[in-house]
């Protein structure tokens, strides 16, 4: 059986390698193909919610302002701003030399403050499906000066403020309903921004091809061509690169990194996105409502043993909802060790009895769990994490059931219809590690980011303070007890923070890279001749 | 460094395999080539006294083991300046009802630790014109300033007003004896004696200042192996003060000092217990190696001046040591005010050995170290890096980064450190050399890079708890640097 699953492996790869090889030789010299683990739902910056999506509107949009690697605020599509002294009024002076990219045989459109206002509009309108909502709440109004001239009204100030004005900007031309944008419209497959490239073709393969946008206000990049390639298996896709197939992949399996890493072609560069991967409880489910129960599911899981066998010990076990590479991880909370005895206590405490089969019950109703898992996350080491998990859990009386679903489909289960008991997923955050679209309770609901319909009353004040105050060392404080705090009532099993490498082919140059958005200065990269 | 454990192993592997393989001594070497350096002192401690035990051979592992470990504190402690320096001087303009009291006068004591009096000064000018100020802070504040006076050389006045001092608070006073021991104002016994009272009534666990002046205190009365055993028994990250403004605002504040203290220590210590090893005319020469080597990187000039003459005349020393005797000849003039002549006598050591990436990194180690300027070395090395492939090279990139770093160019760095790291085990102590790690982080926080930065010391933490004195640093900085959206996704 196992040599018939190696030979059946052997062949996917090389018939899946094959074919990329094939269209790499069609590629043009200066085109960069890169390898993503999934396929983007939609490609415009409102809608989408994943970091594959992310990175490709990252190309193919630009905010109002930008972040340069220094972390310094730089002028995008904003030539200009200006603030009052409180901080509650912010006016944009735009630049007057921008066009958007031009819709198949039309002539390109020119941007201007009416794009901005309408971008604002469409994105905090109720109907529209966005993630960005809770994070624009702090904008009482915009409004436009005159045609390249707007002005943002805030709520109150806020810390940062304007590191959020990074938001992309659509173009008012640009969605086939002008009000709000639901995933229904033609414009979140086939987007046009103002982008250093522009979308050439979506292939029936969900190859997102993106072209150099000859016309971008930079000055048109030296990268021509821009191609995005879904591979399902992590194999696969390192086997690409090594095969020349591909030319870059943006985050490498940790099990691949002595590999690459001893191919002088390659270079590995780290990028710390502040990311952590966790079990995630649907606590709609009354089983799950009472937090010694979740506790007990952390306790019963040996995160050290799965983190060293599955991933080579190539991360770190963590104890809250922040990475700890972030500002905000509290050092005081250390990650609770693997204590199976202690899980099953706080099981009989919540009520449990083992029942006749040595499976966990109360009111007679055994603990039976189903667990989703998004297929894009079938790499060979998350089988692995599920399985071990669904291990652990029957040793201490829990049965869970897991169910591999297609990237859409996972993503419609979990976050509209909130169909699961557990999830495995991961979150990835920028510098800001905001999780209150994670755990506030107004953060409840379809295509929300919280997903378990976790409420807490104590979580929902830190939230609401955090946002309130303009101090950092005050927020950093109450981050430190929001950490103790979800530490404690376990919303997810928090399970750890892996490293961060991209592999590229040393022909690319001048790579820098932006640790969550990724392609931020990829208009600077260039291909030199290789070797 | 790895050379003597590779030839202690193979001493102790020469006479019986099951035997090396339950040695303490070999077991306690394991420990430290993955730089586990207490569990590695933990081991060999109870050797020390055994009369069973090969006593010159344990002194020389033990020596070894502090010698490192040495290395490592210090670097830590010039990286914890740097840090602490730039999140204070953040958090010291942050205007508000709720300003911090407390931070002009830890920024003061780290601008003198850094050695800028002047500013050290001011701070603690600012810190001590603050209304509603507890006595015991107030006296913390006034002996950390006559302290910044005598350092610019107004010694008298200083003991004067220091004397005059009426101190009731454990950590304040504690630092006062401290200073005393560091100047010999007072006979050591006495001070010790202060002490010991002073721990008696201190509360558990001991902060960071504590920790910081009772080490040195111990060190200053050559009590090595009662600090030894002091920082065995006690937390390193306990803050000096938790400052609470209002309901929801806490600033933990560290004592640097304390790294420093334990990089003098473990300094001390190595230099003591590879003397004793020395009374064995078979580890004679490789203990001189090291004792020279740790007092020209301590910048000890009249330590250095003790060995090197007997140092010059070694003749036993082991092969791949004896390679780098020229280095360490070559670097000493940096000691005595000759520095071109240093980077001279360097270059031409490099231009002899250009296939040797070990001897190249060693110079490259010594001139970043020392402060020598030596282009020609550099030159060499970056060539000879660019073709080298493997493990081999992976030190040569490393002290490239380091010559770098210590010409603040951070970028070039950056590039060079990356290539030394060992990106299967991103952040392993096990597999990364310490120094290594703190390098990268260095560079990464130069370049902005705090997560980074952050992330390292993260995995530093579970080894050397004391490095929170850094990570609270830091993430205080990067809190206030960052500029970022809010934005969040799901993968």
């Amino acid at each position: 059986m196992k040599r018939i699953d190696i030979a059946k492996f052997l062949v996917i790869t090389f018939i899946v390698i094959s074919s990329s090889m094939a269209s790499a030789a069609k590629r043009d010299s200066g085109s960069l193909a890169y390898g993503e683990y999934g396929r983007p739902a939609t490609l415009d910056p409102i809608t989408s919610n994943d970091m594959i999506s992310l990175r490709i509107t990252e190309l193919l949009f630009n905010g109002l302002v930008g972040i340069n690697e220094k972390q310094e605020i730089v002028p995008e599509l904003a030539a200009s701003w200006s603030s009052d002294e409180e901080g509650k009024y912010y006016t944009f002076k735009l630049r007057q030399d921008v066009k958007w990219h031009p819709k198949e045989g039309k002539e390109a459109e020119v941007f201007d403050a009416d794009d901005v206002v309408a971008t604002y509009k469409i994105m905090m309108h109720a109907k529209t499906i966005t993630p960005l909502k809770v994070r624009y709440e702090f904008i009482e109004s915009v409004k436009k000066i005159d045609n390249y001239t707007v002005e943002f009204t805030l709520k109150r100030p806020v810390l940062n403020a304007l590191a959020k004005f990074t938001f992309k900007i659509i173009p008012k031309h640009g969605p086939a309903n002008p009000v709000y944008l639901n995933r229904e419209d033609p414009f979140v497959q086939y987007p046009i921004g103002t982008g250093p490239f522009r979308l050439k073709e979506v292939t029936a393969d969900r190859e997102v091809i993106m072209e150099a946008n000859p016309d971008y206000f930079k000055g048109k990049p030296k990268v021509k061509e821009f191609i995005a390639k879904p591979f399902a298996d992590q194999n696969i896709m390192n086997q690409a690169l090594t095969f020349n197939a591909i030319d870059m992949i943006v985050l490498v399996n940790p099990r691949h990194i002595p590999e690459l890493q001893g191919d002088k072609r390659f270079i590995l560069q780290p990028y710390n996105a502040l990311s952590y991967s966790f079990f995630g409880y649907n606590v709609r489910n009354p089983l799950l409502a009472d937090k010694r129960v979740r506790r007990a599911l952390t306790l019963a899981i040996n995160r050290e043993e799965m983190l060293s066998s599955f991933f080579n010990g190539q991360g770190t076990v963590i104890s809250g909802p922040f990475a700890p590479g972030s500002w905000a991880y509290n050092l005081d909370v250390k990650p609770e060790p693997y204590d199976k005895s202690r899980a099953v206590e706080l099981l009989k405490e919540a009520g449990f009895v083992e029942g006749a089969n040595g499976m966990m019950e109360k009111d007679g109703q055994a603990l039976n769990l189903s667990l989703k898992v998004p297929i894009a996350k079938e790499s060979e080491a998350i089988k692995r994490v599920v399985l071990a998990f669904k291990g652990y859990l029957k040793k201490v009386g829990v049965q869970v059931e897991v169910q591999f679903m297609e990237w859409q489909a996972w993503k419609e289960a979990v976050f509209e219809q909130h169909q699961f008991d557990v999830v495995f997923a991961s979150w990835v955050f920028d510098d800001s590690a905001d999780i209150s679209s994670l755990f506030h309770s107004a953060e409840v609901g379809a295509w929300k980011n919280n997903f378990g319909g976790y409420e807490n009353e104590k979580v929902d004040s830190l939230i609401v303070e955090s946002k309130l105050t303009l101090d950092h060392e005050k927020r950093r404080t109450i981050y430190r007890k929001l950490h103790a705090v979800l530490a404690d009532e376990a919303p997810y099993t928090f399970l750890w923070t892996l490293t961060n490498y991209s592999a590229y082919h040393n022909k690319l140059r001048k790579v820098a890279i932006h640790p969550y958005k990724f392609f931020s200065f990829a208009d600077s990269w260039f291909i030199s001749g290789g070797k | 460094m790895k050379l003597l454990t590779s030839f202690l192993l193979l001493f102790f592997l020469s006479l019986n395999q099951s035997f090396a393989a339950q040695n303490p001594i070999v077991v306690a070497m394991k420990e430290y080539e993955k730089r586990h350096y207490d569990k590695s002192i933990r081991l060999l401690q109870p050797l020390l006294n055994n009369a069973q035990s090969n006593q010159e051979l344990t002194r020389l592992s033990y020596g070894l083991v502090l010698d490192k470990n040495d290395r490592f504190h210090k670097a830590l402690y010039e990286a914890s300046i740097e840090s602490q320096i730039e999140y204070l001087e953040k958090l010291s303009i942050k205007k508000g009802k709720q300003k911090s009291s407390y931070v002009n006068l830890f920024l003061g004591e780290a601008y003198i630790q850094a050695g800028k009096y002047s500013k050290a000064k001011t701070a603690l000018n600012k810190f001590l014109k603050l209304p509603k100020l507890n006595q015991a802070d107030k006296n913390l504040g006034k002996l950390l300033l006559i302290h910044a006076d005598y350092k610019l050389g107004k010694k008298t006045a200083a003991k004067t007003q220091w004397n005059q001092l009426r101190l009731k608070d454990v950590d304040t006073k504690s630092t006062l004896l401290a200073i005393y021991s560091a100047y010999n104002i007072k006979p050591i016994a006495t001070l010790m004696s202060q002490l010991e009272t002073l721990l008696k009534k201190a509360n558990k666990p001991y902060s960071s200042r504590l920790v910081a002046n009772s080490l040195a205190i111990f060190l200053a009365a050559n009590q090595v192996d009662h600090a030894i055993q002091f920082t065995l028994d006690n937390s390193l990250d306990v803050a000096s003060i938790k400052e609470n403004i209002g309901d929801s605002k806490q600033i933990n504040f560290y004592d640097i000092s304390i790294l420093n203290s334990l990089a003098e220590l473990y300094h001390q210590a190595s230099i003591q217990y590879l003397q004793e090893a020395r009374k064995n005319p078979k580890y004679t020469d490789t203990a001189l190696f090291y004792q020279t080597e740790a007092s020209m990187l301590f910048k000890r000039a009249k330590q250095t001046k003790t060995f090197i003459d007997e140092f010059k005349s070694s003749n036993s020393l082991p092969t791949k040591l004896s390679l780098l005797k020229p280095v360490k000849l070559g670097a000493v003039h940096a000691l005595y005010g000759k520095k071109t002549e240093a980077g001279k006598e360097l270059d031409h050591v490099s231009s002899g050995n250009t296939s040797r990436p070990e001897i190249l990194a060693d110079i490259l180690t010594m001139c970043a170290g020392l402060q020598i300027s030596c282009a020609e070395t550099l030159k060499i090395s970056v060539q000879a890096a660019a073709v080298g492939q493997g493990a081999r090279f992976r030190p040569l990139n490393a002290a490239i980064g380091q010559y770098f770093l210590s010409k603040n160019k951070s970028e070039d760095a950056l590039k060079y450190l990356e290539l030394a790291r060992d990106k299967s085990n991103k952040n392993k102590v096990e597999a990364n050399d310490g120094l290594l790690l703190v390098d990268l982080s260095e560079a990464h926080r130069l370049e902005k890079n705090y997560s980074e930065n952050l992330e390292i010391y993260f995995e530093l933490s579970k080894h050397f708890p004391v490095v929170r004195v850094i990570q609270e640093a830091v993430q205080g900085t990067y809190s206030m640097e960052h500029r970022s959206a809010g934005d969040v996704k799901i993968f």
